[in-house]
C-alpha cells in the first residue's frame, strides 16, 4: 500500500516535471493591446496584457508619468525624452515578443543629471516590471532587410542593424530641423501661392484648380452683392421718382404675371424685327437718316432701361411678399421703404447666384453649382420677362391696367389711388 | 492695373495672411497615434468607424491582430476612440471642442498632399464582420478584398471615396449599403462583395460602379440618386438588367441591350451564370452604360 503510494507520488512529481514548461508558458504574458501617441508635446506608450495589466508611461510637455503618476519633470525635448520618443518611434510597427524585446533593451542616455536620471531609472524598472516575463520568442510576421555597405571593388561586409541609433539619429534630425523646415515651407507656399493668382490674374483664370474656385467663389459674390446694391439704389431712385408709374408696373406684374410673362416674351421675340424695321424705315427716309443714327444705341438703351425697371419691380414684389411672410426675421423690412422691399426681393431672385458663388467655394460642388446657378438664370429670366411685360402693358407706368378704372366712380379713383390694397383674382 | 486684378492680388494676400497663421497652429498640434489589437478570437464583430475629414485609408492584415490603426488628428479639437467591449469594436476620432477649424482646416483639406488628418486602419481577415462606417469629408480609399463581411454600411458627406473589393469577401451580405452625400463615388469589382442585395443613396456627385468581380450569386442594385451622374461598367459575361425609373435622367451606351418597357436586358439575360439587377431611381442626371471584357 505504501509503496504504491510512493508510486503514484513520484508519477505525480514526474508528471508535473513533464508539464512544468507548458506551465510558465502559459504564465508568460502578452500583449493584447498597444498604442503609440506621438504629437509635439505628447509622446507616450500604452500597453496591456492578457492578465488585464497594464503599462502606461506618458510624457506630456516635460511631465513624466507613470502608470498615471507623476514621477517628475524634466526639460521637454531633453535627451531623456529624445531617447523616449526614438525608443517609441521605432516600435510603432512591432508586436508581441519583438516589441517585448526593443523596449526591454532600451536604456536611458548616460550623463544625465541627478534628477533626470532617478526618472529614468523608474521608468526602465516599470518597463523591465512589466515586460519581464512576456514570451519575447512570440512573433508575428517580420521582414528583416539585410544591408551590406559596397565599396567599387568589394563588399566590405554587413552592416549591423541599428534601429535603436538610427530612430535617435531620425529624431534628432526631425527636432532640430523641423522648425527650420517649416518656416521655409512656408514661406514657399506663401509666395508659390502669390505668384500662381498673380499668374492667374495675367492669365485671365483660364483655368483656376481649387484655390481659384474660392477666389471666384468670393468675387462672383462679391460681383452680386455689389449688383444687388446699385439694382436697389436704382430701385429706390424708381420709386422715389417714378412715383405712380413705378407703381402701375409693380401692379401689373403682381395682378397679372401670366399675361404680363407672355407680352414680355412677345416683346422679347419682336425687339430685333422692331429694331431693324425701325432702323430700315428711318434710313429710307431722307429726315429720318440723322435719327438712325441715334436710334442705333438709344432703341437698346430704352430696352435695357425697361428691362431693369421691370426687373426692379418685380424685386420690389418680391420684397413685399417676404415682409408679409410672417417670419420673425421679416419684421424688420420697412415694407414702407422701397429701397428696403427691392433690396430684400432682389437677394430673392438672385438667391440661386449666391447660394451658388458660396457653394462654388466647397469641393466637388461643381455640378449643385450648375443647378444653383440653372435656377438662379429661370428666376431671373422669368422675373425679366414678367416685368418687361408689365413696362410693356402699362406704356412704361403710363396707363394704369382695368382694375384701377372698372367705372368711373369715385370708388374706382379710389382703388386707383390705393391699388396695392385691392383685392381682385385677375390674373392672364 | 485693372480694378478686378487689384481686387484678386488683395483677396490672396488676405487670404494668404489667414492661412498661414492657421496652417502653423495646426502643424504643431498634430498627433500620431497608432494602436493595435492582437487577435485573441474569430468570434463576429459589430465595427463602427466614425471620421471626420481628412484621409480615409482601409485594407486587411494578416499579422495575428484583430486591427492595426494609425491616425493623425488635430489634438486640440480630437481625441482617438478606440474601444472594444465584447464583440463591438468602436474606431474613430471624437469632437472635443467645438467649431470648424479643426474639421475645415488648411491641413485636413489637403489630404492629396499626404498632409492633414488621416485614419489608416488595417482589419483581420479572419474575423467576421458587419462594417459600418460613417465618414464625413476628404479622400477615402478602401479594399475590403478578403476581409469577412457580414454587413457593410458606408455612410459619407462630401468625399471622393473609392472602394474596392480585391479579393471575395468570405461571407455572404445580405444587404450592404451606401450612402452617399455630395461625392465622387467609386465602387469597384462589387461582385466579389458578395452581397445579394446592394443600395445606394447618393445625394450629389457621380458615382462609377464596376460590376466585375466574382459573383456568387444574382444580386439586385437599388441606386437611388438625386443630381449628378453614375456610370456602370458592365462585364460582358454578366446577366444585367437596367430598370430605370427617373424623372430627368439621360441614358447611354444601352445600344447592346433589349428594351422591355423600362428595363433594359443584356442579350445574355436567360444564359448567364449570374444575373444582377440595377434598378435606378433618379431626379436629374445622367446613366451611361459600358460593357466591358
Amino acid at each position: 500500500m505504501n509503496r504504491s503510494r510512493v508510486h503514484i507520488g513520484l508519477f505525480a512529481i514526474g508528471f508535473g516535471f513533464l508539464l512544468l514548461p507548458l506551465t510558465l508558458s502559459a504564465q508568460a504574458r502578452q500583449i493584447i493591446t498597444k498604442q503609440i501617441t506621438l504629437g509635439n508635446s505628447v509622446a507616450e506608450l500604452s500597453l496591456e496584457f492578457t492578465d488585464d495589466g497594464r503599462l502606461n508611461v506618458r510624457f506630456d510637455d516635460g511631465v513624466v508619468q507613470i502608470e498615471d503618476q507623476i514621477v517628475g519633470s524634466i526639460d521637454p525635448g531633453g535627451r531623456l525624452e529624445v531617447a523616449w520618443r526614438s525608443l517609441l518611434e521605432g516600435t510603432v510597427m512591432l508586436e508581441d515578443g519583438p516589441l517585448a524585446e526593443r523596449i526591454l533593451a532600451w536604456s536611458a542616455p548616460e550623463g544625465l543629471t541627478a534628477e533626470v536620471d532617478s526618472i529614468a531609472r523608474e521608468i526602465e524598472q516599470a518597463l523591465q516590471g512589466a515586460l519581464e516575463s512576456v514570451d519575447t520568442q512570440a512573433r508575428t510576421e517580420q521582414v528583416e532587410a539585410s544591408v551590406a555597405i559596397e565599396t567599387e571593388d568589394d563588399v566590405v561586409g554587413p552592416l549591423e542593424p541599428a534601429p535603436e541609433l538610427e530612430a535617435e539619429i531620425r529624431n534628432r534630425i526631425r527636432v532640430e530641423l523641423r522648425e527650420e523646415l517649416r518656416e521655409e515651407l512656408r514661406e514657399e507656399l506663401r509666395e508659390e501661392i502669390q505668384e500662381g493668382i498673380r499668374w492667374i490674374a495675367r492669365s485671365g483664370g483660364d483655368s483656376l484648380g481649387v484655390g481659384g474656385n474660392v477666389f471666384l467663389g468670393l468675387f462672383g459674390l462679391i460681383g452680386n452683392l455689389l449688383l444687388i446694391a446699385v439694382l436697389s439704389l436704382m430701385g429706390g431712385v424708381l420709386v422715389r421718382f417714378g412715383g405712380g408709374h413705378a407703381d402701375a408696373i409693380a401692379e401689373t406684374a403682381h395682378r397679372s404675371p401670366g399675361r404680363s410673362a407672355l407680352v414680355g416674351l412677345c416683346g422679347t421675340l419682336l425687339l430685333m424685327p422692331v429694331f431693324l424695321l425701325g432702323f430700315l424705315g428711318l434710313l429710307i427716309s431722307i429726315i429720318g437718316i440723322p435719327l438712325a443714327i441715334a436710334w442705333l444705341p438709344l432703341f437698346w438703351l430704352l430696352v435695357s432701361i425697361a428691362f431693369i425697371t421691370g426687373f426692379i419691380s418685380i424685386a420690389r414684389n418680391a420684397g413685399e411678399w417676404v415682409a408679409d411672410s410672417g417670419f420673425r426675421w421679416t419684421d424688420r423690412i420697412q415694407k414702407s421703404n422701397a429701397i428696403h422691399t427691392v433690396f430684400v426681393g432682389l437677394f430673392v431672385l438672385l438667391s440661386g447666384f449666391l447660394i451658388a458663388d458660396v457653394i462654388s467655394i466647397l469641393p466637388f460642388s461643381g455640378f449643385l453649382t450648375g443647378v444653383l446657378i440653372l435656377i438662379g438664370c429661370v428666376v431671373t429670366v422669368a422675373a425679366s420677362q414678367i416685368g418687361f411685360g408689365a413696362v410693356l402693358l402699362t406704356r412704361a407706368g403710363r396707363r394704369r391696367e382695368s382694375w384701377y378704372t372698372q367705372n368711373d366712380t369715385g370708388v374706382a379713383d379710389q382703388e386707383a389711388d390705393s391699388p396695392r390694397e385691392v383685392n381682385t383674382d385677375e390674373d392672364g | 492695373m485693372k480694378m478686378g486684378r487689384v481686387l484678386v492680388l488683395l483677396g490672396v494676400n488676405a487670404l494668404v495672411a489667414i492661412l498661414s497663421p492657421l496652417d502653423a497652429a495646426i502643424v504643431q498640434n498634430s498627433q500620431t497615434v497608432t494602436t493595435s489589437q492582437k487577435l485573441e478570437d474569430t468570434d463576429e464583430k459589430r465595427v463602427s468607424i466614425e471620421f471626420s475629414a481628412g484621409r480615409l485609408a482601409i485594407r486587411p492584415i494578416d499579422e495575428g491582430l484583430l486591427y492595426r490603426l494609425k491616425l493623425r488628428y488635430n489634438e486640440d479639437y480630437f481625441e482617438p476612440v478606440t474601444d472594444l467591449s465584447g464583440n463591438r469594436l468602436h474606431l474613430g476620432v471624437e469632437r472635443t471642442r467645438k467649431g470648424f477649424r479643426g474639421i475645415f482646416n488648411w491641413n485636413s483639406m489637403h489630404w492629396r498632399s499626404g498632409e492633414g488628418n488621416e485614419f489608416d486602419l488595417e482589419l483581420a481577415r479572419e474575423v467576421p464582420m458587419d462594417l459600418h462606417i460613417s465618414f464625413g469629408a476628404g479622400s477615402a480609399e478602401l479594399d475590403l478584398g478578403g476581409l469577412t463581411l457580414t454587413g457593410l454600411e458606408f455612410n459619407t458627406g462630401a468625399s471622393e471615396s473609392r472602394i474596392k473589393v480585391s479579393a471575395p469577401n468570405r461571407e455572404q451580405i445580405s444587404k450592404a449599403q451606401f450612402n452617399v452625400g455630395a461625392a465622387d463615388f467609386q465602387l469597384e469589382q462589387l461582385g466579389s462583395l458578395n452581397a445579394e442585395d446592394i443600395e445606394i443613396n447618393a445625394g450629389v456627385g457621380s458615382l462609377e460602379l464596376s460590376l466585375d468581380g466574382n459573383w456568387q450569386r444574382d444580386a439586385l442594385i437599388s441606386i437611388n440618386m438625386g443630381i449628378g451622374s453614375l456610370e456602370l461598367h458592365v462585364p460582358e459575361d454578366l446577366g444585367f438588367q437596367l430598370r430605370k425609373n427617373s424623372f430627368l435622367t439621360s441614358l447611354d451606351g444601352v445600344r447592346n441591350l433589349v428594351k422591355e418597357g423600362n428595363a433594359y436586358y443584356s442579350l445574355n439575360w436567360d444564359e448567364a451564370d449570374r444575373n444582377v439587377t440595377v434598378d435606378i431611381h433618379g431626379a436629374l442626371g445622367s446613366v451611361t452604360v459600358r460593357l466591358i471584357r
